[in-house]
């Protein structure tokens, strides 16, 4: 009965890879295509200088929404998506800096302000560090990314 | 060579030695002074080994002390107002400061004492008392702020407290004072006999802390001084020292100062849970205050209890005895082994160290020389081990370094004296500038001390730093206790008259402080978690501002509607959620202190203007560099004015909500 077994876990095997690449072969049509960065913006200072943060073509709404909430607790009473409050206004962030750079500027803010050229430029501009939330997650500020993300496709605000 | 030369040439010589000896023994100086300078040295952005917790004496706080640098942390605000948090001036936190006397703004905190597991300080809570007005309070070592204060019953003058149970199972409680109890109206001079003490027992909650007063036993009318609880072998016990056997109400100087011995109350605690169990109590109904503060809701709270179980010995026999001990002893100290009761003997000389299982055999062995009020009196040479002679003038206190060595600290002659438990061996003696009152060894009144520095808490400061007017900061000094000779290492100043302090390694809390208050689990009813939230609302005459701070504006900034005969609530939220980034609130007029607002915490400033006007209020703490622009302004109208009720601020503003 050995074989039956081989055969059975080689069929599995074959099935499991076949539905991976059919995933990847199939990509559905995006319900909200994202506007992604030019490829070699600088990825300043921190966990992200020398990695890839791979952006997936669509927005992902779900984490949109749940950036909107985090966005609301943690990032409305310095900024504004259009004007200028505490810091700067946000529309077309994500497109006029790397995935990298913005995740660098959350979890790396002291050493970005003080050396990275972008960052300490704003900082001359608008004289007041920023402070992320020093309980949020990675995970968290990948949500508020995905937030811009969304604002920058959809030029909305609210995650409908 | 004539004679002259001669002298010429001798005298020169002799100033050359001279010189040479001058130059080297400024060099040793010098030399030493580096060495004491190396080993209290903190470099820039490094940390102290130990968090030391002093008491601030009359100025009623916990000062958090760096050793060996011996860096000012933190001023913690336990049972006096602290203005530079508010602290006991706004709504949230002065619930905290009630009694049964209403609400006191002072007391005098004495005797720091850090939660203890099998013995050893674990880092969960600090305790400390109040010496005035007879309370316990309870510190979280994770936010460093007060969270519980029990007020004690059937008390007056709290100085045998509050010193904890191996297990943390209770914390003592005592009168220094004596006084008619339950309180009553008879003359002073029928103090004898009429005037009595309680021994209380404080029961800690293992899992949140919290207090509540056990049990108390009455005992005769004695001035109980210093309590320590045993550890090992002598668990089940607890220790008090007692002068004023004498029962003397007036120039107690000269007529408590009588006897050539009082006492050390031995209580067993489990026998009086025993006795508690039988039902072998009486409950009394005097009423004490339990103030508690909710970490969630950012708020204190307070009721009024009214009832406690109180222990007669002849009812319980064998909860209490009595040693007899030389002369008006202060301290009272139990070796790390828990197996020897020292009575330092403040008027004696010689100190008498009590071998427990000697005073356990004189007990079964009925070894008794009289009694007091019906409690045993315990015959002194059935329990005494050995003495300390001619240990010093003034011996107060004494810590463990957990190496076999005590070392005591005495007040008139002003030094610290090292001695061997198990002997009475006298080994060595530093000289303290000036009059020490006690002194602390990180962990030195456990079973496991970290034997590494002794603090002395000295009560006469004098010349040592330079002089600032009639008043002077107390003064501690920091002694190296690693080698056979003790080594003076470091002077510095301390806030308010420091009496006892505890110490553990940093290494034990430092990762587990709070850095911020999680706005997510804010649960004020008042808060206002974003700026799109902030709103004005009228009750009748009080309004309430939802108020929101994060750098650098508040939102609302501008409010008008606001008429005398008002009572206005700025409840402001720091929306900040980084480490270090507190807003102040403080409104021009407002007969109160500032708010010190910490990232995600709400708290309230509540002011009752009483002219027309427009008043400033800004942020006092500097948080930015548009620090300065953190401001606002709230117009007040008369009282039969009809202003329009209006909020601006961060580019909204809205009407006010007017609810009846």
């Amino acid at each position: 009965m050995r074989w039956v077994k081989a055969l059975l876990l080689a069929a599995g095997v074959a099935f499991a890879l076949g539905a991976a690449t059919g995933v990847q072969a199939a990509q559905p049509k995006c319900a909200i295509q994202a506007k992604l960065p030019p490829k070699g913006l600088p990825k300043g200072l921190g966990p992200y200088a020398n990695k890839t943060l791979e952006l997936s073509p669509c927005v992902d709404k779900e984490l949109a929404k749940k950036g909107e909430q985090l966005f609301e607790q943690y990032c409305s009473g310095c900024h504004k998506i259009t004007q200028r409050y505490v810091g700067p206004p946000l529309k077309g962030v994500t497109i006029a800096r790397s995935p990298e750079w913005i995740m660098n500027l959350f979890l790396n803010t002291q050493e970005m302000v003080w050396n990275d050229p972008i960052a300490k430029a704003l900082l001359q501009q608008y004289l007041t560090v920023m402070r992320p939330p020093a309980d949020a997650t990675e995970k968290d500020f990948r949500a508020i990314y995905e937030y811009l993300r969304y604002i920058d496709a959809t030029g909305k605000t609210e995650v409908k | 060579m004539n004679k002259g030369r001669i002298k010429v040439a001798l005298a020169l010589a002799l100033v050359a030695v001279l010189a040479f000896v001058a130059v080297g023994a400024r060099k040793t100086a010098m030399k030493l002074a580096q060495d004491a300078a190396q080993k209290v040295y903190v470099p820039p952005g490094e940390y102290d080994e130990f968090y030391a917790f002093l008491s601030g004496g009359f100025n009623g706080q916990i000062g958090v002390y760096g050793l060996p640098s011996g860096r000012l942390l933190k001023i913690i605000g336990v049972f006096s107002q602290n203005p530079r948090n508010g602290y006991g001036y706004n709504p949230e936190t002065r619930p905290m400061l009630m009694t049964s006397h209403g609400f006191i703004p002072w007391d005098d905190t004495h005797h720091p004492e850090l939660s203890q597991t099998n013995g050893v300080p674990d880092g969960r809570w600090l305790f400390v008392n109040a010496n005035n007005t007879p309370r316990i309070a309870r510190i979280g070592l994770k936010y460093m702020e007060t969270e519980e204060i029990i007020e004690i019953p059937n008390s007056a003058g709290n100085h045998p407290s509050s010193f904890i149970t191996e297990n943390s199972e209770y914390l003592t409680a005592g009168t220094r004072f004596s006084v008619p109890i339950p309180q009553k109206d008879i003359p002073i001079d029928q103090y004898k006999g009429n005037f009595k003490g309680t021994l209380s027992f404080i029961s800690i909650d293992p899992k949140t802390g919290k207090m509540d007063v056990a049990f108390q036993i009455l005992v005769p009318g004695f001035d109980y001084d210093l309590a320590h609880c045993g550890k090992g072998p002598s668990h089940d016990w607890c220790f008090f020292t007692s002068y004023n056997t004498e029962e003397a109400h007036t120039l107690l100087e000269i007529n408590a100062s009588q006897h050539d011995k009082d006492f050390i109350a031995a209580v067993n605690w489990k026998r009086a849970e025993e006795c508690v169990k039988e039902g072998k109590y009486e409950t009394w109904h005097t009423p004490y205050a339990h103030n508690w503060f909710d970490e969630k809701k950012h708020m204190a709270f307070s009721e009024i209890k009214k009832e406690e179980k109180v222990i007669k010995p002849d009812q319980c026999p064998g909860v209490v005895y009595f040693i007899p001990t030389p002369k008006s002893p202060h301290g009272v100290d139990v070796s790390p082994d828990g197996k020897y009761i020292l009575g330092d003997g403040k008027l004696s000389a010689t100190m008498a160290v009590f071998s427990f299982d000697k005073m356990i055999k004189a007990i079964k062995e009925k070894k008794f020389a009289g009694d007091a009020y019906g409690i045993p009196i315990l015959d002194f040479e059935s329990v005494l081990d050995h003495y300390v002679k001619n240990v010093c003038l003034g011996p107060l206190h004494t810590e463990s370094d957990g190496k076999g060595y005590a070392y005591t600290s005495c007040f008139i002659s002003s030094e610290v004296v090292k001695w061997k438990w198990s002997t009475g061996e006298i080994v060595d003696r530093i000289p303290v500038y000036y009059s020490i009152g006690h002194l602390m060894i990180p962990g030195g009144d456990s079973a496991k001390p970290w034997g590494k520095y002794l603090l002395a808490m000295n009560k006469i400061t004098k010349d040592r730093y330079l002089p600032t007017g009639p008043e002077l900061n107390q003064s501690a000094q920091l002694i190296d206790i690693t080698g056979d000779k003790m080594k003076l290492l470091l002077d510095f100043p301390t806030v308010g008259e420091p009496h006892y302090a505890q110490a553990l390694p940093a290494s034990m809390i430092k990762d587990k402080q709070a850095r911020i208050y999680n706005l997510k689990e804010n649960e004020h009813p008042y808060a206002t978690k974003s700026e799109k939230n902030v709103k004005v609302v009228r009750k009748g005459h009080e309004v309430h501002v939802y108020m929101t701070a994060i750098r650098s504006h508040f939102v609302p900034d501008n409010i008008e509607g606001v008429k005398v005969g008002d009572t206005v609530y700025f409840h402001v939220t720091n929306l900040e959620q980084d480490w270090d980034i507190p807003h102040g609130f403080a409104v021009f007029g407002a007969p109160t202190s500032n708010n010190l607002i910490m990232p995600g915490e709400t708290k309230t400033l509540v002011w009752k203007p009483e002219k027309p006007g427009v008043y400033p209020f800004y942020c006092t703490d500097f948080c930015s560099a548009l620090h300065q622009e953190m401001q606002g302004y709230v117009r007040v109208s008369p009282a039969d004015a009809n202003p329009p009720m209006i909020w601006r601020g961060g580019g909204r503003e809205g009407k006010w909500i007017v609810e009846q």
